[in-house]
Order: structure tokens, then sequence, then C-alpha cells
């Protein structure tokens, strides 16, 4: 049902589908990616400029993906204030909110309303500081986020470049042992948690942003009107002090590049901790930013992912799958699934651009939401997805594996870990059993035209 | 901008708007204060009251953010899963530019062809409305060219709050939709609800009841329902409007337009559920009808307090705190305390006037806690005081509520357990009683063996 594609002019393999509807839509909009980053922040607050709905479908559709609470505000745009166009809701807003919470950060995000009114949100913060001077000591921070393009990790790299050109201090001597992590929208709580553990394990000090693995993860266990327990802002003040940094998840580069251009701190960027492979060279870095050697549990993790690989082997051999999500996230589990375990990917459908998607291992890559997916998946065994992908897999008949935001029909999905030896083994059996019963229901149907000739 | 018919700001049958004063009621609905503010816009309430018609599409004219929330409620329906399915224009800067009216009649053109649904209900947003779209000629347009009706939903969420756009969904119905198709057969016993949207298959708990008077749920606005139901509505010969709040425009439009008389009321809780029974056979003029309406009700109160007993034993005197809102806050008071139960308070969030009066009447003389807002804040003090056994909460604030470690039921829009009828009142209990039982809450309240002094 893709009404035309068009080839990119500079010969691209992903094609954008073009159409006038747009049909069970895949991408989210920036301000979700960005109330998302901030999620991930001690005492951080996102203000969405726009009416007071633009948070309402982001808090919804957040909570039944987190099972958490998410806070976030905004300025209450009214059709009034629309057309009066004064910085009056805005200003009120933040104070408003540094009376009640008393954030350590705060960001404005723009919304379709105050995009299309053309606010000059850099402007504003000049005449806020004026208006305001008892708050100069808090940062905010002006986001422009269009609804009109882009997706989650859209917004949510650009909230990091943001904060990362803004709060860092320049000039501190290199602190021995401290290492940034950048971390992707497409990591679960779960991922964070591994990573940490192997930074920690060569005897590092990572700095984490941002750091979802607290708010988002069930980690604090009181009432809470404001993120706690993300990575603190004295935290993000020191970055550039940090040996390197590490990002993880394509769309983390470019965060990555403004603090070495502005701190002079080198990088490197992994597109996954995910895979064999990945895990190998991941380790391999921090043995030698360490100076130690490899922890012995690792060794033994990785002879447990080798034999799950193995297992997996007589039932992923021949076998083919179709993804749909954001690019980052196609990163993280394609190049595993294809390159590593043999798996024919037959489609990936992308909610955005992203120069990842030129190398992803698949046959066909598509900028377009779930109807193109539905439409280019049904050759492979096996969907993975969001949990809309749900319409797609009852509609084609074929399994889903449940990835991405958001999902819903099972707890703990954010808790789950695919990174490290011991979550590709988790991911390893998760495909593999899949593909398992298939096989087994399948040996269970003679096949077509057989006789068995029989006494009866 | 948007055009709005300014009569939705007078309905006499606003309940809200009844209760205020002249200078209030110039005043219009109370302005959200920025940096404090929660819930949803007009848009998201006129979506949600519209897209339980399952088998017609509903198209989003907006950006990204204004369709983060598709297929994100907890209706259900045996009638088709068109509703189900994400359509939006995706606004671009592009259109901005040039417009998005061409864009709509586009989009519905390949939505008729490739889905075949039987009509389209656009909705505007705020961009949409900003930017001057047409989206009458549109949708006029669009419908010409289908032959498949085209309903604009004038929608802009910054126009007001979630209530507002419930009846700016009901002003789309009565301009477009119903007196548009006939019932293949009419009985006197036709009856249309207003506001009900089967979360949880709510609405099936209670038609069973109906079907068993001869009463035909002719129309359902908009639970469980299909395109051509709603566009008969006009031929039932009384109403209710289930949640107080949202479409009790609608009702009075069709009692003004059709002649359909309708009362507010709620199937929360056995008397509730007989009084709204009994009042429905009574609004259809036939005293056959009300005596039988009578006998039945009886005789389903008692069977459903002999089905009760085992939990009311385990419930009797526990204290519940109700943290919902709407009909709910006064309705869920009724049957927790049918429950035996002993209510320490509810809170009043998008509760009406109405609501609010019923309560205070009632909990004025009993001295209990009328919470106005929905302060999460000041319910965590409420509960860390310990008076409370178990707490009823729904709404985005479950969350909040969870938080608190204690025994809790799930009353949010998307619970999977319907608690209306005689029926859903057994699952209530049944819930309640599971939740005081469950070691989990006690376990997760409690501190590590190391924190203890």
């Amino acid at each position: 049902m893709v009404d035309q594609h068009e080839h990119n002019a500079s010969g691209r393999r992903a094609i954008r589908t073009k159409k006038d509807v747009s049909v069970n839509p895949l991408k989210h909009s920036q301000p979700l990616g960005a109330a998302l980053a901030l999620l991930g922040i001690d005492r951080a607050m996102a203000i969405h400029h726009g009416a007071q709905g633009c948070t309402a479908f982001i808090r919804t559709l957040l909570t039944q993906h987190f099972r958490e609470i998410v806070p976030m505000q905004t300025t209450a745009l009214t059709e009034v204030a629309t057309i009066i166009g004064d910085d009056s809701n805005l200003f009120e807003a933040i104070v408003n909110v540094h009376k009640k919470q008393t954030p350590e950060l705060v960001a404005i995000l723009t919304s379709g309303v105050s995009e299309t009114r053309g606010d000059d949100l850099p402007g504003a913060m000049v005449r806020f500081r004026a208006a305001h001077p008892e708050l100069a000591h808090l940062p905010v921070i002006p986001l422009s986020t269009p609804d009109f393009e882009g997706s989650i990790e859209d917004g949510f790299a650009a909230t990091l470049t943001a904060i990362l050109q803004t709060v860092p201090e320049a000039g501190l001597p290199v602190i021995d042992g401290q290492v940034n992590i950048l971390a992707s929208s497409a990591l679960t709580g779960g991922d964070i948690e591994t990573i940490r553990e192997m930074v920690e394990d060569f005897g590092l000090t990572p700095i984490i942003l941002p750091d979802l693995s607290g708010t988002l993860n069930g980690a604090v266990g009181n009432f809470y009107t404001i993120v706690e327990n993300g990575t603190k802002v004295a935290d993000i003040r020191k970055v550039g002090a940090s040996m390197m940094t590490i990002s993880i998840g394509r769309s983390m580069e470019t965060p990555a590049k403004v603090l070495e251009s502005n701190c002079a701190v080198p990088y490197k960027t992994f597109d996954s901790v995910t895979g064999l492979t990945n895990t190998d060279n991941f380790l391999m870095l921090l043995k030698s930013l360490s100076g130690r050697d490899v922890p012995a549990k690792y060794a033994r993790r990785r002879v447990q992912l080798q034999d799950a690989m193995l297992d997996a082997n007589f039932f992923v051999s021949g076998k083919s799958v179709a993804m749909a999500g954001e690019p980052d996230h196609l990163g993280m589990l394609l190049p595993y699934l294809s390159d590593e375990l043999g798996i024919n990917v037959t489609a990936a459908v992308a909610a955005t651009d992203s120069p990842l998607l030129e190398e992803l291992p698949a046959s066909s890559v598509i900028i377009g939401d779930l109807e193109d997916f539905a439409e280019a998946a049904g050759g492979a065994h096996l969907l993975i997805g969001n949990s809309h992908v749900e319409h797609a897999s009852t509609h084609l008949e074929k399994p889903h594996y449940a990835v991405g935001l958001p999902v819903r029909e099972q707890l703990g999905h954010f808790s789950r870990s695919f990174s490290g030896y011991g979550g590709t083994a988790r991911l390893t059996f998760d495909i593999a059993n899949i593909f398992l019963a298939m096989d087994d229901a399948a040996s269970h149907v003679p096949p077509k035209g057989t006789s068995f000739g029989g006494q009866s | 901008m948007a055009r709005i018919n300014s009569d939705i700001f007078e309905q006499p049958g606003c309940s809200t708007n009844a209760a205020k004063s002249d200078k209030e009621k110039k005043k219009g609905c109370a302005r959200p204060t920025p940096g404090a503010t929660a819930g949803g816009c007009a848009y998201d309430g006129a979506f949600i009251a519209l897209c339980p018609i399952a088998d017609a599409a509903h198209l989003i004219h907006g950006p990204a953010s204004c369709a983060n929330g598709w297929d994100g409620r907890g209706t259900r329906t045996t009638k088709g899963s068109m509703h189900r399915t994400g359509f939006t224009t995706g606004v671009t800067e592009h259109d901005i530019i040039f417009g998005g009216e061409d864009k709509v009649i586009g989009a519905v053109e390949r939505i008729v062809r490739d889905y075949a649904p039987a009509a389209v209900f656009v909705y505007s947003t705020c961009v949409t409305a900003m930017i001057g779209d047409d989206l009458d000629i549109a949708c006029k347009t669009a419908a010409e060219k289908t032959g498949t009706p085209v309903i604009p939903v004038h929608s802009p969420g910054f126009v007001g709050t979630k209530n507002l756009g419930n009846k700016l969904a009901g002003e789309a119905l009565m301009q477009h939709v119903i007196g548009t198709a006939e019932p293949a057969v009419r009985s006197p016993r036709d009856i249309v609800v207003y506001g009900e949207y089967n979360i949880a298959g709510e609405l099936w708990q209670v038609v069973p009841e109906l079907n068993a008077l001869s009463i035909r749920l002719l129309s359902s606005i908009s639970g469980d329902s299909v395109y051509r139901e709603v566009a008969r509505a006009h031929r039932a010969k009384a109403g209710m409007v289930v949640c107080s709040k949202a479409m009790v425009s609608l009702a009075e439009s069709m009692n003004r337009e059709y002649g359909i008389p309708y009362f507010e009321g709620s199937f929360y809780g056995i008397r509730e559920t007989s009084k709204s029974i009994i009042r429905l056979a009574e609004l259809l003029g036939d005293p056959v009808l009300v005596e039988q309406a009578k006998t039945y009700t009886t005789m389903r109160e008692a069977a459903t307090v002999a089905d009760l007993k085992p939990y009311i034993e385990k419930l009797r005197g526990k204290n519940v705190f109700v943290y919902s809102g709407g009909v709910k806050s006064w309705s869920m008071v009724y049957q927790m305390e049918e429950l035996g139960m002993n209510v320490l308070g509810t809170s009043t969030r998008k509760s009406t006037e109405t609501d609010i009066e019923r309560l205070r009447v009632k909990f004025e003389a009993e001295q209990k806690l009328l919470m106005e807002k929905g302060d999460a804040r000041k319910l965590m003090g409420i509960l860390e005081d310990g008076k409370a056994d178990i707490l009823v909460a729904g709404g985005r604030n479950m969350y909040n509520a969870m938080k608190s470690r204690m025994p809790f039921v799930d009353v949010n829009q998307e619970r999977i357990h319907g608690y209306a009828g005689y029926m859903g009142m057994i699952e209530l209990a049944r819930q309640l009683v599971q939740a005081l039982e469950s070691p989990i809450f006690p376990l997760a309240a409690s501190k590590a063996p190391w924190e203890v002094a």
C-alpha cells in the first residue's frame, strides 16, 4: 500500500515513503525524546512550551511504558495566550516550577504551537534572565524540538547536545579514571546497569548521561514530583575532566563531538554493546583506559554466550526477521542478529533518518510507518518492534518480539539488559526460543500431499 | 482560528456552568496555571470521546505530538478494529506554509481506498487551527470525492480542557452524524447512552440487565459502537449520561432537537445501578416497564448481595481512600459503602459542581476529607498517617499512589477489570479482597533488615 517511493538524490539506499497519510505511526515526536532525556537527570524538569495537552500524550505513553511517575510541565498555552504571544506564560511556568519543585536544571521544549507561532526562545531567555536575576543560578536550556520532523532519538540527542554546550565547565584538569558514557534513548535501564557494572569492574568512575536506570527503573521507592536519582547536575559540570567519552548508540556521536570541541575530551562511539564482538571491543577499550586486566568473570560469561550461540544455531539458521524502530535501536540489534547469528534481515523500517541506515545489514531499509512495515515484513519469520507491531503480527500471523517504545504488554521490559555477554545471551535465547517453538509446531504437521498408506 | 459554537459555553445542562454565578460564567472555564498543570487538552477529549466508534477511521490532522497517543485507550469493542489504527496527516513545515487542506483530502481518499471505513472523523489540532486550514471545506470536498461521510471535529488543544473536547465531539456528532441513519426496526424501549466508553468492558456488564427488561441500547455514544448506530441515535426514546461531565451538552442538544429526555446517572454501585435502570424505565414513559424494572432490580440486588456476602465479611470496617475523579469521585464512594467499607475521603479532580455538591452534603455530616484537586503530595500525607487500609486510585497519577506501597485497586482508564453494574460490584469486591490479602504490599513497604535500628 506504499503509494510512492522516493529515492534520495544522493543515491542512498534508505527509502523514504511519501504519502498524505501516515498509518500506524512509528515515529514519536521530538519533544517526547527530549522529555525522556531529561527524565535521566537528577532534579531536571522539562517544560513543554505549548498547550497543556502536549505533555498529556507524552506522559500517558511514557507512564504506560515505564509504569512509573514521569514528571514534566507545560506553559499551558491557551488560545488567547497563543494569539497574544508574549513571554508571560513561559516565565510564569519557570517561576512556578522553581517554587514547587526546586529543580537544578530546567529545559524549555518547543512544541508545534510555539514553533508555528515562531517564538524566539533564545531571545525570551535573555529577557527572562533580565526579569528574574534571583534565578541566575538555575540553568534554563532552550531547546528547539519541532514536532514536524525527527523522532525520539533526534529530540533526545538534541537535548544532550544543548546541555553539553552549556553546563560543563571548560579547562578542568583530567581526573584519572573518570569516563563519560553517553547513553542512547534506545538503551533500557537494564542496559545501563550492565554498562555501569562493566566500567566499574575496571576501577573506572563512569558519569552516565542521561541515567534512566534510576528514576524510571523502579529505583525510587518514594513519591516524587521531580526526577530523582539520575545524572547529577554537579557531575555534568565536570564531564570536561573525563579521560574519554564513550557514546553508545549512533545518535550519541553529535553530543560527544560537542564535548570534544568544547572540553577536549576524546570520544569513541559504539553502536551498541550487544553481540560478542562489540562486547569484546568494549572490554578491550576499558582495559586500555584503566590499565587493568579484564576481570575473570567476563571470560566465564563470554564462554556462556558462545554456548548460547551454539545452542541457538539449530533454530536461527535459515530464519529471517524484520524490525521497526528508531535508527539507534536498529543499529543495536540487527548487526548482531545478522552478522553474528546469521539471521537474514528482510526489512528494517526506521522512524527517522540517520547515517546509520546506510550501513544496516538488511535487504531493504525504509524510513516510514508501520503500514510500510507490514508491507515490507511479509517474508520474515519474526517481527521485532514496539507494542504497535502487534497489529502487523496479528495481520500477518507472525510472532512478535517486543522491543522499543512503547512496550506495554509486558512487565519488566525496561529492566531487561540486551548488553554485554549476559544480555546478548538472553536476547539469543529469546529469539531462538521463538524459532524453536515455530519449528517444533511445524514438525508435528505432515507435509502436504503425503500419503501414509495405513491399515484402515 | 477554530470555529466553535458559542452555545457550548452556555449549556443550561452543563452542571459546572449552571452552578456558577453570572460573573463566574463570564470568566469562562478556569485558566490553566503555567508550570503547574497536568491533564489533557480539548483535542485529547474530542478524540477519546469518538475513537471508540470502531468502524470509522480517526484521522489526526496535526504534527507528531498529537499522534503520540494512538491506540492508547482501554476501550473495548466487538465491532471492528479501525479505531485502533493510527491515521495522521503528520503536518510538516511545508504544510504550515502552504496549508494542509489538500493533504486532508488526499489522506481521506487514501484511507477510503485502502481501508474502506464507514466514515472518517478528522480532528483539527492547535497547529492546523493556527495556520487557518478550512477543515469544513476540506472534509466536504473529501466526502464528495469518496462518497463516504467525512466529519470535521474542531478540537484544537489550546481551546480548553479534555471536558471541552468531549463537548466539541458531541457538537460534531450533532451537526454531522446524528439523524443521518434510521434504525431498521424501532421500539418504544430504545435508549441512547452518552459518555460510556466501554473501558475494560463496563458497558458489557450493564447491557444484559437492560436487555432483560427488553430495553434496547439503540445507540451508545460511543463505547462498543459503529457509525451507523451513532447516526440513528435521534430515534431513541430516552437517554442517560454516564460520565456526568463529558456529554451533557450533547444530551441537552438531543433533548432540544429531538425531544429525547435524559438524566445523569451512574452504573457504579448496586443502588445506583438500580436507580439508573428504574429512571430509564420512567423516562421511557411506560408504567408497566417501571413496575418490571422495580421487580427486576429488587431481584438482582438480592442476588448480588448474596454473592457479595463472603467478600463483605472481609471488607467490613476497612478504611478506604478513593483517589479518582469525575463521576467516580462520588459513585465509587457509594460502591465502597455498599461493600461495608469506611470511606476516609475522596478527591474531586475533574468533577462537576454537582458531583462535588453531592459529596459535600454527604461528607460534611460525616466529617470526611474532600480533596479539591489531585494533590498527590497531600494524598501521600493522608496515607502516611496510617489510617487507610486500602487505596482506590486511577488516572495518570496511579503510579503516584503505587509509591505509597499500600494495598491498592486500579480504576484507571487502562485497567483490565470492569466495575460497572451488579456484575462489576462483585468484580470490584473480589479485587479489593485480593489486594487486602496480598502478601506483596507489606513486603514492598518493608525496610531492609540492616536499615532497621
